[in-house]
C-alpha cells in the first residue's frame, strides 16, 4: 500500500464491481455526476482515503463530519469520489491507492468521469460525451454509437495518472469526458456523462432533477470551482488543448 | 544588541500589519455576506484584438436584470438573483447562504473601445467582448 495515502476500509468492498470514479476537474463534471450517482443509488460509504497531502479541511453533512474522499457502494457499483481539489503532488500517491484497491477487489472496469472544455459550450444543447479506453476490446463491449472517440491529443490531471497506472498493470479502464465549460460548474454536461454511464452499464438513472437543479448547483459549486481551477493551472490542464505528436 | 532589537521591532510590525490585514478582509467578508452581495466566477481572455470576459450568472432570470456599466475605466456589473436557491437534490455540497444580487467590477486597460463593447447573455452565462484600439494590420512584403 502507497505510504502517503491511507486507504481506511469499513467494510468489504463487492468483489468484480465496476469501480467509477470522480473527482474535481473542468466543469466539476466528474464530481457532480458521481454525487449524484451515490445519492440516487443511496449508496453507502465503505471507506475513505486520507492524506497528509490533502488540504486541511473536513466537510459536515447533516452535522456529521466526512472524510472529504470516500468510498460507496450499493452492491454493485463501487464509487470513489472527492469533495476536494486535491494536490498535484498527491495524484501519484492517489492512482496508484485506486489501482491497488480495484486489483485487490477483483473490479472489472475503472471508469473515470469527467469533462473537456470546448469553446463553444454556449452553443451546445446537450454535450456529446468522449471515451478514451485502455484497451480497444472496451469499445467492442460497450458497443454505444453516441459515444465520440478521442483520436488525438493530450489528457491532463489526476485522470491522466490514474489512466496510465492501469496501462502500467495491464487492467481495464475508460475515461468517459463530456463537452463542458472549463471554469464554471456544468451540470448539464454531468447529464450527459451520466446519461453515458447509465447505458453502458444498464443502470436507471433520470438525470432530469440534475438538470432541474442546474442553476442552484452552479451558484452553490461557485467556491470548489475556484479552487479546482487553481489546481488545474499546476495540472498543466492547458495540455488538453494542445495538438500531439504528428508522428509517433 | 541594538540591530536585535530592530529585528524584533520589524517582526511585531509586521505581525501587527497581517492582523490588521485579515481583520479587514473578514470585516468585508461579514458585510458582504450579510447584503447577499455574491462575487460571481469569471475569466478575462486578452488578445491583440479583443478583450473577452465571461461571467457566470445562474439564477439571474432575464437580461433585463443585469447592469453593465462602465464607470472611471471599470466595468461594473451589478446582477439580480432571480430566487433564494433552494437544492431539491440532496447534494453533499449544500450550505445554505443568502444570495441577492452578483457584483464583480473589472479594470479596464487605455486602449479599448468604449463605444464598442458588446454583450450577450446565453443560459446564465454574460459574455462581454471589448474591443482593443490598436489592431494588428497586414504588412506589406516587398
Amino acid at each position: 500500500m502507497n505510504q502517503e495515502i491511507e486507504l481506511i476500509e469499513l467494510e468489504e468492498c463487492p468483489k468484480n464491481a465496476n469501480l467509477v470514479i470522480g473527482f474535481p476537474d473542468v466543469g466539476l463534471v466528474g464530481i457532480i455526476a458521481t454525487s449524484f450517482l451515490v445519492k440516487k443509488l443511496e449508496m453507502k460509504t465503505i471507506g475513505y482515503m486520507d492524506s497528509s497531502l490533502f488540504p486541511p479541511v473536513l466537510p459536515f453533512h447533516n452535522n456529521r463530519p466526512h472524510f472529504p474522499v470516500r468510498i460507496t457502494t450499493d452492491g454493485n457499483i463501487v464509487v470513489i469520489f472527492s469533495e476536494i481539489a486535491v494536490p498535484v503532488k498527491s495524484y501519484g500517491a492517489i492512482a496508484e491507492t485506486i489501482v491497488e484497491y480495484a486489483v485487490k477487489n477483483d473490479v472489472r472496469s475503472m471508469i473515470m468521469l469527467g469533462g473537456i472544455a470546448v469553446q463553444n459550450r454556449l452553443e451546445i444543447e446537450k454535450p456529446s460525451v468522449y471515451i478514451l479506453p485502455t484497451k480497444k476490446e472496451i469499445l467492442e463491449e460497450i458497443k454505444l454509437p453516441t459515444l465520440k472517440s478521442l483520436d488525438e491529443g493530450f489528457l491532463a490531471g489526476i485522470y491522466a495518472v490514474i489512466v496510465k497506472e492501469i496501462i502500467k498493470r495491464d487492467l481495464k479502464g475508460y475515461v468517459l469526458l463530456a463537452e463542458s465549460h472549463l471554469g464554471y460548474p456544468d451540470p448539464g454536461a454531468a447529464a450527459s456523462v451520466l446519461e453515458a454511464l447509465s447505458n453502458i452499464l444498464n443502470l436507471d438513472i433520470d438525470t432530469k432533477p440534475l438538470l432541474e437543479q442546474e442553476e442552484e448547483l452552479r451558484l452553490h459549486l461557485k467556491d470548489l470551482m475556484k479552487r479546482t481551477v487553481e489546481t488545474l493551472r499546476s495540472a498543466q490542464k492547458t495540455y488538453e488543448q494542445t495538438p500531439p505528436l504528428l508522428y509517433r | 544588541m541594538e540591530e536585535f532589537f530592530d529585528i524584533v521591532r520589524r517582526i511585531r510590525e509586521e505581525i501587527r500589519r497581517t492582523i490588521e490585514e485579515i481583520e479587514e478582509d473578514m470585516e468585508r467578508l461579514l458585510i458582504r455576506s450579510k447584503e447577499g452581495v455574491v462575487e460571481p466566477l469569471s475569466y478575462v481572455y486578452e488578445s491583440p484584438r479583443e478583450i473577452l470576459i465571461t461571467i457566470d450568472l445562474p439564477l439571474v432570470k432575464r437580461k433585463e436584470d443585469i447592469n453593465l456599466e462602465v464607470k472611471e475605466g471599470k466595468l461594473i456589473l451589478e446582477a439580480g438573483i432571480s430566487r433564494s436557491p433552494v437544492l431539491n437534490v440532496e447534494n453533499p455540497f449544500y450550505r445554505r447562504r443568502s444570495y441577492k444580487y452578483y457584483r464583480k467590477i473589472f479594470p479596464l486597460p487605455d486602449d479599448v473601445v468604449l463605444e464598442e463593447i458588446r454583450a450577450r447573455f446565453v443560459r446564465g452565462v454574460l459574455e462581454i467582448r471589448i474591443p482593443r484600439k490598436t489592431r494588428g494590420f497586414r504588412v506589406a512584403i516587398e
